[in-house]
């Protein structure tokens, strides 16, 4: 081989070296592996999680694929109601966070009519933000689209 | 491959007589650290590799500059057990890494992630998604798109009906 060709070799080393090189910074949080977008994922609670779905595709995916994690368990919630005389129904709701351990009574008025009131019997609340609280529905998980109502909370 | 000369000739001598045998880690870029195997076996890709008897020469970290390897060692250092007194020391020591609003913050972390990743440091890899988890928190889609220099793929219509989907979420 002769010296030139040599150094030709050794030219085209060192440019694809500096080719490598330069093509490094793009492997950045673009390109973040879904298991660890996951990672992530499971560390916010839901309302936050939306709103990160929605960074790109893939991050989208990852938000449908995981699953709640301890500190985001869905709230828990007490309803109850009697009926103080003939037509009319006084009813106690309250939604509590377990990991915030905050209490939350749901205004009386919004639930004192009848529909309204079924809705709360077979809802579990998942997550809150800016003063809303997101209901979803147990038995229509199953549907593209859950059912989901809102509430606002005193 | 061969034993690499090692930095820290003194120590490097006899690394498998003695209480504690040391390994020996080479960066990406070539930089070789010694370190204690009880340290090092944090990792489980590494405690994987000692335990079936592969640790024997120089353990090439392919994935990992020697800046990062180095960070990684001294979290390792910090989180060995008996080195730090305390919790409350331990989680001030972590709380470095809480604050990731600047460029150069935001880089350490995700090289941190990666080679923890890469390692399968389970301790490290929660520290770093919860760094990442609590500096997104409160920010808005684009500011999230920001902050990870992340494009949106989504076509306009398909992100305006997402967002409509959940519109109390977006609001602000």
């Amino acid at each position: 081989m002769s010296e030139r060709e040599v150094l030709s070799i050794e030219e085209e080393s060192k440019q694809s070296y500096e080719k490598e090189k330069k093509s490094e910074p793009q492997q950045y949080w673009p390109d973040l592996q879904k298991d660890l977008v996951s990672l992530i994922l499971e560390k916010l609670p839901w309302s936050e999680r939306l709103r990160l779905s929605l960074v790109c595709k893939t991050w989208k995916e990852c938000f449908h694929e995981i699953k709640n994690t301890h500190e985001f368990l869905p709230w828990i919630m007490c309803y109850k109601w009697h009926a103080i005389n003939y037509g009319r129904v006084e009813s106690i709701c309250k939604v509590a966070d377990p990991f915030a351990q905050k209490c939350f009574t749901v205004e009386e008025e919004e639930a004192t009519n009848g529909t309204e009131r079924e809705i709360f019997v077979s809802a579990v609340p998942c997550t809150s933000s800016h003063g809303w609280v997101l209901f979803v529905r147990f038995w229509l998980v199953f549907s593209r689209e859950p059912n989901v109502n809102q509430t606002r909370l005193n | 491959m061969s034993t690499a000369a090692t930095a820290d000739a003194s120590s490097s001598g006899d690394t498998t007589e003695g209480s504690v045998r040391l390994l020996t880690l080479q960066s990406e870029d070539g930089e070789v650290f010694e370190v204690k195997e009880t340290i090092a076996t944090q990792s489980v890709t590494i405690k994987g590799m000692v335990d079936d008897d592969c640790a024997t020469s120089t353990i090439p970290v392919c994935n990992v500059t020697g800046r990062t390897l180095a960070m990684v060692i001294e979290w390792w250092n910090k989180h060995e057990i008996g080195a730090v007194s305390n919790e409350k020391e331990l989680k001030e020591w972590e709380s470095q890494f809480d604050t990731i609003d600047d460029k150069s913050d935001r880089d350490d972390v995700y090289d941190l992630l990666m080679a923890a990743n890469y390692l399968n440091i389970p301790t490290l890899l929660d520290c770093c998604t919860s760094a990442v988890a609590e500096a997104i928190k409160g920010k808005s889609t684009d500011e999230m798109r920001e902050f990870f220099d992340i494009k949106s793929d989504f076509d306009e219509k398909e992100e305006d009906a997402l967002r409509k989907e959940n519109q109390w979420a977006f609001e602000n």
